[in-house]
């Protein structure tokens, strides 16, 4: 008669003392009574004895760790990839940087001279057109204080013929006069004989004729206020250099050591 | 020092407790793997390979038996390794007759040397139990090991294999009938105080 699993299982677990009270009275009543039972559990006893009998082994050596074993070299493989991208990084913003010293920043460099010069030459025809602008009211008729105010009323709409006959006539605006006006405004005629009429409004033209400038007119060498922009586009090439070429280098050192 | 004291010295990063834990575990853990891998070289990588694998998890342990918690560890490192070996199998030193079938294990061939005669009765019974448990399908020899080998109760063997009561129980049984048909040529290597009747 052969042993079932069962049976096996309750044998083993009997012998570790793993079986409760119930089972383990119900095991030895069946184990007095059958003798396969009782011939099996001697010999997985001897078994268990032989395998609690054997040697216990010592390590052959002592399995210290180091921090080199579990962390010091990861450190390493983390500050690669931030080294990496430092370096591209500084490559990159090098490179934009130098194309913007290169095609931008001469014209950015000038603007600021040219804006002085315009302006003062602006401020000195102010003043020419203000001083023509007197010599013309000076020629002009003297004119009743209601009718300079009906020519002001009727200001954009058709002047009457009158006012245009008190005007036309006596305006002959001086050749200086002309020439400005026929540079800086290609304005209908209208808008010019308002010009002419209101000469106590000059402050408004300087920015038109700045607009209209030729731009290419002023020599570098006369450029001023550009040259601290250009030392700090300077000093930063410089630390993107420094930077781009530590950062690739210690990268490149890492890869080699710990590849 | 207290184990525990140690253990939480040691998640603190102080890798000083951990290596006395190291100097107080490491015959067991060695023991486990030799005895599941039957080799010391694999045993003693799989060993140093589950103590890294301790120190760098050793935040997830949650207390209980720390022994466990180490068996566990080799014991997958142990099964890591036998894959490995699937995947790549070399060829076995062990001596084939003309079938292929192994004639004997290596544990035999070893020359036990100028030792005194109850040592060589000794080793050879150990050779012996290794050998019968080369033969034990790995679950079965986990089990057993735990058991039998480490001393464990069958609750704690069932926390190192994440299984339940019964699968150790089961396990062990089948594994002990194994072992007991491997060794019935091996009696007279039993010492006179461990044979049946005595």
């Amino acid at each position: 008669m052969s042993i079932s699993d069962r049976d096996l299982e309750a044998l083993s677990a009997y012998l570790d003392g793993e079986l409760s009270e119930k089972e383990q009275a119900r095991l030895e009543a069946n184990i007095q009574r059958d003798v396969e039972l009782r011939n099996t559990l001697e010999r997985l006893q001897h078994t268990r004895t032989m395998m609690r009998s054997l040697p216990k082994l010592r390590a052959p050596r002592n399995y210290y760790l180091t921090p080199t074993m579990v962390g010091e070299k990861h450190k390493p493989r983390r500050a690669f990839p931030v080294l990496r991208f430092a370096s591209v990084l500084a490559t990159l913003l090098l490179v934009l940087l130098f194309l913007g010293d290169v095609f931008v920043l001469p014209n950015q460099v000038m603007a600021p001279a040219r804006t002085m010069q315009f302006a003062e030459s602006a401020v000195e025809e102010v003043e020419q057109l203000e001083l023509e602008a007197e010599t013309i009211e000076g020629q002009l008729p003297e004119v009743p204080a209601e009718q300079s105010m009906d020519r002001l009323d009727m200001e954009g709409e058709a002047a009457p013929p009158a006012a245009e006959a008190m005007i036309s006539p006596s305006v002959e605006p001086t050749p200086g006069l002309e020439k400005l006006l026929a540079t800086a405004l290609p304005a209908p005629a209208e808008e010019m004989e308002d010009v002419i009429g209101g000469a106590a409004e000059p402050e408004e033209e300087p920015d038109l004729k700045i607009e209209m400038r030729d731009q290419a007119s002023t020599p570098a060498d006369e450029i001023q206020p550009g040259i601290d922009l250009r030392t700090v586009v300077r000093i930063t090439e410089l630390l993107l250099i420094v930077v781009a070429l530590t950062t690739g280098f210690a990268a490149f050192f890492l890869y080699r050591k710990y590849k | 020092m207290d184990e525990i004291v140690l253990i939480q010295d040691a998640q603190q990063g102080d890798m000083d407790a951990f290596n006395r834990l190291i100097l107080a575990y490491q015959d067991r853990v060695y023991s486990q793997a030799y005895r599941v891998l039957g080799e010391s070289q694999a045993a003693d990588d799989a060993t140093q390979e589950a103590f890294i694998s301790a120190y760098k998890n050793l935040r997830s342990f949650r207390g209980g038996s720390f022994r466990a918690w180490l068996l566990r560890i080799v014991t997958n490192a142990c099964y890591d390794e036998l894959r490995r070996r699937k995947r790549r199998p070399t060829t076995s030193l062990e001596p084939v007759d003309d079938a292929g079938d192994e004639i004997e294990s290596p544990h035999w061939i070893a020359d036990p040397g100028e030792l005194p005669e109850d040592n060589v009765v000794r080793a050879e019974l150990g050779h012996a139990i290794q050998h019968c448990l080369d033969k034990l399908p790995t679950d079965f020899r986990v089990v057993v090991v735990l058991v039998d080998v480490q001393g464990m109760d069958y609750l704690e063997a069932a926390s190192v294999i994440g299984k339940p009561l019964g699968t150790v129980k089961s396990r062990l049984a089948r594994a002990r009938n194994r072992m007991r048909e491997c060794l019935q040529g091996f009696w007279e290597l039993l010492p006179i105080s461990m044979r049946l009747g005595s």
